[in-house]
C-alpha cells in the first residue's frame, strides 16, 4: 500500500486516484481544522474542498525531503482557512456557540484513537505554560497570525514566533514522554 | 555553521518567500540539526491538529472536488443516435445489424473518449510540471538544438541537481528518448521517456544530453540529437526569446 507521501508524488504526475485516496484518509481531519478555525459549517466545507483542489494543482511544490504529506495538506488547510477569516474581516465564535447536537455536525468524540491521542496531547498540553498553551491556541486553532499575536500582546514578530516556535519543540519532547 | 532556526517555523507553515525557502533547503540538505528541528515543528503541528474532535466531513464534498479538477474534454458522442430506414422484410435482420453497429460505435466513442481523458490528463500533468519548474526563481532554461539549429525543445535545471529536457514533440512510435550524462570521458544512461519531457539528475556530469533511441534504450547512443554543458549559463535573452541557445550536437557527441 502506498504512503501518503507516495500518493502525493503519484498525483504530481496527475493520477486522480491518489488525491482520491488522499480524501478518504484526511478529509474529515482537514474539515476538522477548518471548522476549527472558521466555526462555521458552510465556511470550513468550501476550505475542505479548496484545500484539496490545491493540493491537486500545486501536488509538484511537496517535497518528501523535507516534511510529511499530513503537514504538507493541513497547512494548506490552516492557511486556506486563515485566508477565509481575512477575506470576511471578522473573527466566528466561540468553539462553544457551535451547535453540537446539530445532526449535521457529527462529531465521532467515540472513537478510541482518536479518543486517545486527544487525550494525549491535552496532557501534553497541560505541561505547558499558560502562556504557550494560549500562543498554541491563537495560532493554530483560531487563525492568528504571528503578526496580529505580537500586536495583541505588544511583543515584538520575532519574540512571538521564537515563543511558537519554543511551546512546539517543547511539545513534542512532551508527547515522546506521555 | 549557523542555524537559521527563525525561518524554520514559516517554513514548516508555509509562511516563508520562495527565495528564502530555497536558501533554507539548501540548509537543511546539509544539516541534520536543522532538519530534526524541521521534522519535530512538523509532527508537533499534526499532533495539534489531529488532537481536535473528528468531525465529518459534509458527502457532498468529495464530487464537488471532482467537478472542480475536472479537465474540459470533448463530448464522447456516446449518446449519438443513428436513424436507419429499411424495407420492411429486412428490419429484423438489419435492425440486429444496427444494434451490433451502434454497440460497436458508442465502444469505439468510448474507448476513444477514455484515451482522450488519459491523454488530457497526462498533457495536463505534463504542463504542471513544466510550470512549476518555471515558477522556481533558481531555473535556468537554454534552447535545445539539433545540428542544423533548429529547436528540439529546451532544457530547464533547478539548483538541486534535476534537470528536464522539455521535448517539442513525442518521439514515433517504437522510439523513445534516452538521455546521458557524460564526465571524463564516461558516458552513463540517465532515463527514458516515450513523451516529451524526461527528468534527470545533473549532479556529478560535465554535459547531458539526449538520443533517439528504440523503446527500451539502447547501451549506447545510436541517434544524437544534443547536449548542453552543466552548470547551464543562460545569458541575457534577446527581446521575444525566452532562453538562449547553447546546446549543440558534434561529432564527439556523448562521448565526453
Amino acid at each position: 500500500m502506498d504512503t501518503e507521501e507516495q500518493l502525493i508524488i503519484r498525483l504530481q504526475s496527475g493520477d486522480e486516484t491518489s488525491l482520491a485516496k488522499l480524501y478518504d484518509l484526511l478529509s474529515n481531519q482537514v474539515f476538522s481544522l477548518a471548522l476549527q478555525i472558521l466555526r462555521n459549517r458552510e465556511d470550513a466545507q468550501e476550505v475542505l474542498q479548496d484545500t484539496f483542489v490545491k493540493l491537486y494543482q500545486n501536488a509538484e511544490r511537496f517535497n518528501p525531503e523535507f516534511g510529511s504529506a499530513r503537514a504538507y495538506i493541513y497547512t494548506i488547510a490552516r492557511n486556506e482557512s486563515r485566508m477565509r477569516l481575512r477575506a470576511k474581516q471578522s473573527r466566528p465564535q466561540k468553539l462553544a456557540d457551535i451547535d453540537l447536537h446539530d445532526p449535521a455536525s457529527t462529531f465521532e468524540a467515540n472513537q478510541v484513537t482518536d479518543h486517545d491521542s486527544r487525550i494525549t496531547v491535552a496532557k501534553a498540553l497541560e505541561h505547558l505554560t499558560r502562556e504557550d498553551q494560549h500562543l498554541l491556541q491563537a495560532s493554530f486553532f483560531e487563525g492568528y497570525s504571528h503578526a496580529e499575536l505580537a500586536e495583541q500582546t505588544g511583543l515584538p514578530l520575532g519574540t512571538i514566533k521564537s515563543k511558537v516556535r519554543r511551546a512546539l519543540l517543547k511539545l513534542r519532547d512532551l508527547l515522546g514522554d506521555v | 555553521m549557523s542555524h537559521p532556526t527563525d525561518f524554520l517555523l514559516d517554513y514548516a507553515l508555509a509562511e516563508l518567500e520562495p527565495e528564502k525557502s530555497l536558501e533554507l533547503e539548501a540548509h537543511l540538505r546539509q544539516c541534520e540539526s536543522c532538519r530534526s528541528e524541521l521534522k519535530a515543528l512538523q509532527a508537533s503541528f499534526v499532533a495539534l491538529s489531529e488532537s481536535l474532535p473528528l468531525a465529518t466531513a459534509p458527502a457532498a464534498s468529495w464530487a464537488i472536488i471532482q467537478e472542480r479538477i475536472k479537465p474540459q474534454t470533448p463530448s464522447s458522442g456516446i449518446t449519438e443516435e443513428k436513424i436507419i430506414l429499411t424495407p420492411i422484410k429486412n428490419r429484423r435482420s438489419w435492425q440486429a445489424f444496427a444494434l451490433a453497429a451502434s454497440f460497436i460505435l458508442a465502444l469505439a466513442g468510448f474507448f476513444w473518449a477514455f484515451q482522450t481523458q488519459q491523454n488530457y490528463k497526462q498533457v495536463r500533468a505534463e504542463q504542471r510540471k513544466v510550470a512549476g519548474w518555471l515558477s522556481r526563481p533558481d531555473v535556468a532554461s537554454v534552447q535545445f538544438l539539433d545540428d542544423k539549429g533548429d529547436r528540439l525543445g529546451s532544457v530547464l535545471t533547478l539548483s538541486d541537481g534535476r534537470a528536464l529536457f522539455v521535448l517539442r514533440d513525442p518521439p514515433e512510435k517504437g522510439l523513445a528518448y534516452q538521455a546521458w550524462g557524460m564526465v571524463n570521458g564516461q558516458r552513463t544512461s540517465l532515463g527514458l521517456s516515450n513523451r516529451t519531457l524526461l527528468e534527470v539528475s545533473y549532479t556529478g556530469y560535465d554535459f547531458i544530453g539526449t538520443s533517439l533511441e528504440p523503446e527500451g534504450g539502447s547501451p549506447a547512443p545510436t541517434h544524437p540529437l544534443g547536449r548542453v554543458a552543466i552548470p547551464l549559463e543562460p545569458r541575457p535573452a534577446p527581446e521575444n526569446k525566452p532562453d538562449t541557445p547553447t546546446s549543440s550536437k558534434d561529432q564527439t557527441f556523448l562521448e565526453g
